[in-house]
């Protein structure tokens, strides 16, 4: 959906936008998602009712979902005036975010604890002169290498961004006002500055980090969200690294085989107690991004299915479940488009040899051989890891997969309490429930 | 009617129902009321008296929808009216029925600006009100229809700094404004003692400008005196950071941004919050961004330990790309300076978005003047870039070279040369043209390597395109004023110094420069034979000679690289002729700061009101007998409210180009030294104070063209720029510093 904001006055920037996203989450309650266009159309009364309440004055007025359940009746005002109606007059409740007269007959409690794993791992450094990019000057580089070397290989063992984006969902289905308390292991991980909803008690958090206190929300709701950063310039997590980086791993060479043009990704996932497999693997294989069709020569998988789509990219896909423990391999070559270019090589070749006796005098005198030098050198290693072709490869993997029963972080719900329940009843015993889902956002294997 | 279709007809029969028992059926009414008042505004006057008869209604949402249907119909006869079910239901028990009072306060002012002084006696009261909802109303009202009323918040100012975090979000977002605003201009400035290690007294840091604060010595101990009402304001805002908001995260790291110093900036890690609006969508995270972008120029430290959150994702249009690599770029310190190249170099050589490649390449110039340790590797790098493939990524270099080149010509002599060496090889036009463009400007710097470049463009002339064609005259004329330059000096100076070769290659250039002009002549491109016979009718008569020089031989301005700079227009770059903000400045978290410039209604923030003319504390005393502590002071309010915004002197100042190397110009200049033409320059523009402002907006225009290597426009400026250039020249010898200084200008503007 787009959304236009025509704006007449100067106003917090973020407001509108903010808005904007609550009143999609507000439509997601009303109109059971996926929200489409059809569903708005018939239900445009509602949709204007709901405006009517959530802006007053150009300003957002009430935008809690449930305080507008209470003023905006899920079918529409007209449907029920046309079957009768009730005269009952709502009465607003004193915490805006919960509606009073809340009535169940299954009392329930869910936590959701999703994660959203963002890794993007860089290059190995490669062991060998060929290099895996060839359009990354490797000779050069290496000229200099007494003071890059060892602080690129330090960097390359880490990933580049390591960070989880976890949040809590609460579907509370509970009757009355309860009060719970959710208390999370952390594992001392540093959650930072947590964003919570206006239900949870900031001042028992601060107290006492890894405990939510709050009156929940009818439904479901976004309790909190935090992110992990495994990365942190300086952070306190930086023994955790290891873990925090999900069950899958990969691992994507280039420069392999005797006419070193071919590449190979790998992919492998690691045992866990709580997990038995992972659901929608796929790994894509990025050439260079140009929406043309790539064939790669001489493949090699050990498993799943492997094509290229209309733009460009390498699906690798694991259909189904993947048990744990598990590896597969895929290797080739990329072909190239232009055979053309095996000419320029040469023609430069000869060419920069030119330059060097016709210019070559004067300049030397100018500036002093030493820099020529330099680059020439860097030159001649060039050509000679490229060996007159220079083999193209694909710039990045990207992986993709859900598992449900662990998350990356390892956090950990303690306790799930009900502190008080006025109005949930004598005797009745709510059912809890916990779920973990690890999603991925961006894993990239350079 | 919510499918946009019109029921204006129905009007009289949907009011008769104004009445009905059930409301459901009353706000559907009200909701058409309020639609349709406008078309029928004397029918709808019936319906008045019922609502007003509801006023009074047993339940308080039939109250609260009252009175907002009754201030919420546009008809300017019932203000009375409005106001006084203002009046009446300022006092009601219910807190929704207050709320929806004061919403009412803000729309009758609008109906009616005359009612004014009555509706601040109640909004004053509301302000006082003990329900969080309500306060909240009363102070969204406040900030959008008076916000030069800060003074009314001198009573209520504790409580709402206690009461914060229960506010309406929304509310909060305006709240936050409004404290911002009126700490500026009532509490006393945090002040900042140092101590130098070494004595035990503190001193007090002098006024930190903003933008001026990274200047300071970051070591030493620090400490800060608050306002006590201030230390305050940050407790209880602190506990915002953890809204779930993001429009309430930006007001609160504004909030400590304009109000804190440093310490508090970091010691409340506002830093992360703010960065964690990038989990959002796009746009939240593009409006993250620019501010973080803002803020990260002062309070980099802050900032420094999030820097993975600026690596760019495949997934990152190319707007976020770009402030991400400006950011990145202004937070790399010498730890993350070989991670952040290595990210850097790979966005510029696999992304195949144009727009991200030449942002990655600037970046990565970037980076090389930050870190002259590296720069040689970057320089390398890019290098070796020219021989790639994708044409954009070489243009994109080049023009990352030249930015290096420019900014420190002397030692980029070698530079050149290896530059002029891939000339050589099969390169994109634009590359070729801007290479022998940077050759050109070598003219006179390295004499020995340009005149062979020369040559050797000047055997493919025929075969190149149209702009490398033209550089290559431009690059004639060139070394041919250089050339001639130098042979008036020879004369002078007996030429006991000239060598064998340069005598040699001296008697090369006229004829190489005769055989171009002449090549030229017959091109099949207007432009470059007009152009052609401008060069060779300047050059080769001795009185157009000195005009050719300055043509020719002006420093070019220092393309902006610095996004310090740029943001804070240091330089007068395009934009400032438009605005007199520039964007660096313009405060956070407002429309303006996304859009790039002051839209209707922005204000400035106050400056600090000076310590001597604060206003007793006391004011925001909570007693209650305290009755009138408010009128005496609005008048100061207006004072400082009307005080001109913060410009500081340096945004008004010309930066002239570093480039001095490049200009050799004509028979004064080449025997300074570079001292004593900066002194030069410093009295020419103290004489030429009244052109200073003619000077920038030609500057703008300028770097308009410097984009464009010069190959447009020009033809335009030079008829009036030659007139100018001879009137100059009649002046006397006592002026001739002065017009040397407007000689430069036009010059400049010529190129």
């Amino acid at each position: 959906m787009v959304f236009m904001l025509p704006c007449t006055s100067q106003m917090p920037v973020m407001v509108p936008f903010e808005f904007i996203n609550r009143f999609a989450e507000v439509l997601e309650k009303y109109f059971t998602p996926p929200v489409v266009p059809m569903r708005i159309e018939t239900n445009l009364d509602v949709v204007s009712l709901l405006l009517n309440e959530m802006l007053d004055d150009g300003y957002p007025y009430v935008t809690e979902p449930d305080a507008l359940r209470d003023l905006v009746p899920n079918g529409g005002l007209l449907s029920k005036l046309l079957s009768g109606g009730n005269k009952t007059v709502p009465t607003q409740s004193t915490i805006p975010w919960r509606r009073s007269n809340v009535r169940h007959t299954n009392n329930e409690l869910f936590v959701d604890i999703v994660e959203t794993l963002y890794m993007v791992l860089p290059a190995k450094p490669s062991n060998s002169l060929s290099g895996r990019r060839v359009s990354e000057p490797i000779g050069s580089s290496a000229l200099y290498s007494h003071s890059s070397q060892p602080n690129s290989a330090y960097y390359s063992t880490r990933p580049l961004v390591s960070r989880i984006e976890g949040t809590i969902f609460v579907t509370s289905n509970l009757s009355g006002i309860p009060e719970i308390s959710l208390n999370l292991n952390t594992l001392n991980n540093h959650l930072g500055r947590p964003s919570f909803h206006p239900a949870v008690k900031i001042d028992k958090w601060v107290q006492s980090p890894g405990t939510l206190q709050f009156i929940p929300p009818d439904g479901k709701a976004l309790i909190a969200s935090y992110t992990l950063d495994n990365n942190r310039v300086g952070g306190k997590n930086e023994k955790n690294r290891a873990q925090g980086q999900g069950l899958v791993f990969a691992e994507f060479r280039t420069g392999l085989g005797i006419a070193k043009d071919e590449f190979e990704a790998r992919v492998w996932t690691t045992m866990s107690r709580e997990v038995k497999h992972v659901e929608g693997l796929s790994v894509n294989v990025i050439c260079d991004g140009q929406r043309t069709k790539k064939n790669i020569k001489g493949l090699r998988i050990t498993s799943g299915d492997f094509h290229f789509n209309d733009w460009g990219i390498g699906e690798w896909t694991f259909p189904g479940k993947t048990p744990l423990g598990w590896s597969a391999s895929l290797r080739g070559a990329l072909e190239r488009e232009e055979v053309d270019d095996e000419e320029d090589e040469s023609e430069e070749n000869s060419k920069s040899n030119g330059v060097e006796d016709s210019i070559g005098d004067s300049f030397r005198d100018a500036t002093g051989s030493s820099h020529k030098s330099k680059a020439l050198d860097s030159n001649v290693a060039s050509k000679e890891s490229g060996s007159g072709i220079k083999p193209i490869f694909p710039t990045h993997l990207s992986i993709t997969y859900t598992l449900t029963g662990n998350v990356p972080s390892g956090i950990k719900v303690n306790s799930l309490r009900i502190l008080k329940s006025p109005g949930l009843g004598e005797g009745v015993k709510p059912f809890k429930g916990l779920r973990y889902t690890t999603n991925v956002g961006e894993y990239i294997v350079r | 009617m919510a499918k946009g279709k019109n029921a204006a007809e129905f009007f009289a029969d949907v009011i008769k129902n104004v009445a009905s028992n059930s409301l459901e059926t009353r706000k559907l009414v009200y909701i058409y009321l309020l639609r349709y008042a406008d078309f029928e505004p004397d029918l709808a006057l019936l319906s008045i008296n019922t609502i007003q008869k509801s006023l009074s209604d047993q339940n308080p949402v039939i109250r609260a929808l009252a009175v907002r249907v009754i201030s919420a119909l546009r008809l300017p006869v019932i203000a009375p009216i409005v106001q006084l079910a203002i009046k009446q239901c300022c006092n009601d028990l219910s807190p929704t029925v207050r709320r929806a009072t004061v919403q009412a306060i803000g729309k009758c002012y609008d109906l009616d600006p005359s009612t004014g002084t009555n509706l601040i006696e109640s909004l004053t009261k509301m302000l006082s009100d003990r329900d969080p909802l309500v306060l909240s109303s009363a102070l969204v009202t406040l900030g959008k229809y008076f916000p030069d009323r800060l003074d009314l918040l001198h009573r209520p100012f504790r409580n709402i700094c206690r009461i914060l975090p229960q506010l309406d979000e929304w509310s909060q977002v305006v709240v936050l404004e409004l404290l911002t605003r009126y700490s500026r201009i009532y509490l006393a400035k945090p002040r900042v003692f140092a101590s130098n290690g070494r004595s035990s007294e503190l001193k007090q840091v002098e006024d930190e400008d903003i933008f001026g604060a990274s200047d300071t010595p970051e070591d030493g101990q620090r400490s800060v005196v608050l306002d006590p009402d201030m230390e305050l304001l940050f407790k209880s805002a602190s506990a915002l950071l953890f809204s779930r908001n993001g429009a309430v995260i930006l007001a609160v790291a504004k909030l400590y941004f304009y109000l804190g110093t440093r310490e508090t900036f970091s010691e409340l890690e506002v830093a992360e919050p703010v960065v964690r609006l990038l989990r959002s969508d796009s746009s939240v995270q593009y409006i993250a961004l620019m501010n973080i972008r803002t803020m990260a120029m002062t309070r980099t430290k802050s900032f420094v330990p999030f820097l993975p959150y600026f690596h760019v994702l495949p997934s990152d249009n190319a707007v976020i790309t770009k402030l991400k690599l400006e950011i990145l770029t202004l937070l790399v310190d010498e730890k993350t300076v070989d991670t952040v190249l290595s990210d850097i170099k790979f966005y510029a050589t696999t992304s195949n978005n144009p727009k991200v490649v030449a942002n990655a390449m600037q970046a990565l110039a970037r980076c090389a003047l930050s870190f002259p340790s590296h720069s040689r590797r970057i320089l390398a790098w890019l290098f070796h870039q020219i021989g790639c493939e994708k044409p954009i990524v070489v243009s994109e270099t080049l023009t990352s070279i030249r930015v290096l080149i420019q900014n420190d010509p002397t030692n980029h002599i070698s530079t050149v040369a290896r530059l002029a060496a891939c000339l050589d090889q099969d390169l994109v036009a634009n590359a070729k043209a801007s290479i022998i463009w940077l050759v050109g400007e070598f003219a006179g710097l390295a004499y020995e390597i340009t005149p062979d470049v020369f040559r050797k463009c000047t055997k493919t002339f025929a075969l190149e395109d149209e702009n490398v064609r033209y550089q290559i005259i431009v690059l004639a004329a060139k070394i041919y004023s250089y050339h001639l330059d130098r042979q008036k000096s020879t004369e002078m100076s007996e030429e006991t110094e000239t060598d064998l070769r340069n005598r040699r290659s001296n008697e090369v250039i006229p004829k190489l420069f005769s055989h171009v002009m002449h090549l030229a002549r017959y091109d099949s491109s207007y432009d470059i034979r007009d152009r052609a016979r401008m060069f060779s009718a300047l050059l080769n008569s001795s009185i157009n000679n000195d005009i050719a020089f300055l043509v020719l031989q002006a420093p070019k301005p220092l393309p902006i690289i610095s996004i310090k700079e740029k943001l804070l227009g240091l330089e007068s770059d395009q934009k400032a002729s438009l605005n007199s903000t520039p964007i660096g400045r313009l405060h956070l978290g407002s429309v303006s700061l996304i859009l790039g410039h002051s839209v209707d209604g922005y204000q400035q923030l106050p400056s600090w009101t000076p310590v001597d003319h604060l206003i007793d504390p006391s004011i925001r005393d909570e007693e209650e007998n305290k009755e009138d502590g408010i009128t005496p002071f609005s008048n100061t309010t207006k004072q400082y409210r009307q005080s001109p915004p913060i410009t500081s002197l340096s945004s008004k100042t010309y930066r002239e180009p570093e480039s001095h190397g490049l200009r050799t110009n004509g028979k004064r200049l080449t025997q300074q030294t570079l001292d004593e033409f900066l002194g030069d320059v410093k009295v020419a523009s103290e004489h030429g104070d009244e052109s200073e402002e003619s000077e920038e907006s030609e500057e703008s225009e300028e770097s308009d063209e410097d984009e464009s290597e010069g190959d447009g426009s020009d033809e335009s400026n030079e008829g009036d720029s030659n007139e100018d250039v001879s009137a100059s020249e009649q002046d006397g010898e006592n002026e001739e510093q002065e017009s040397d200084s407007s000689n430069d200008e036009t010059s400049r503007m010529i190129r």
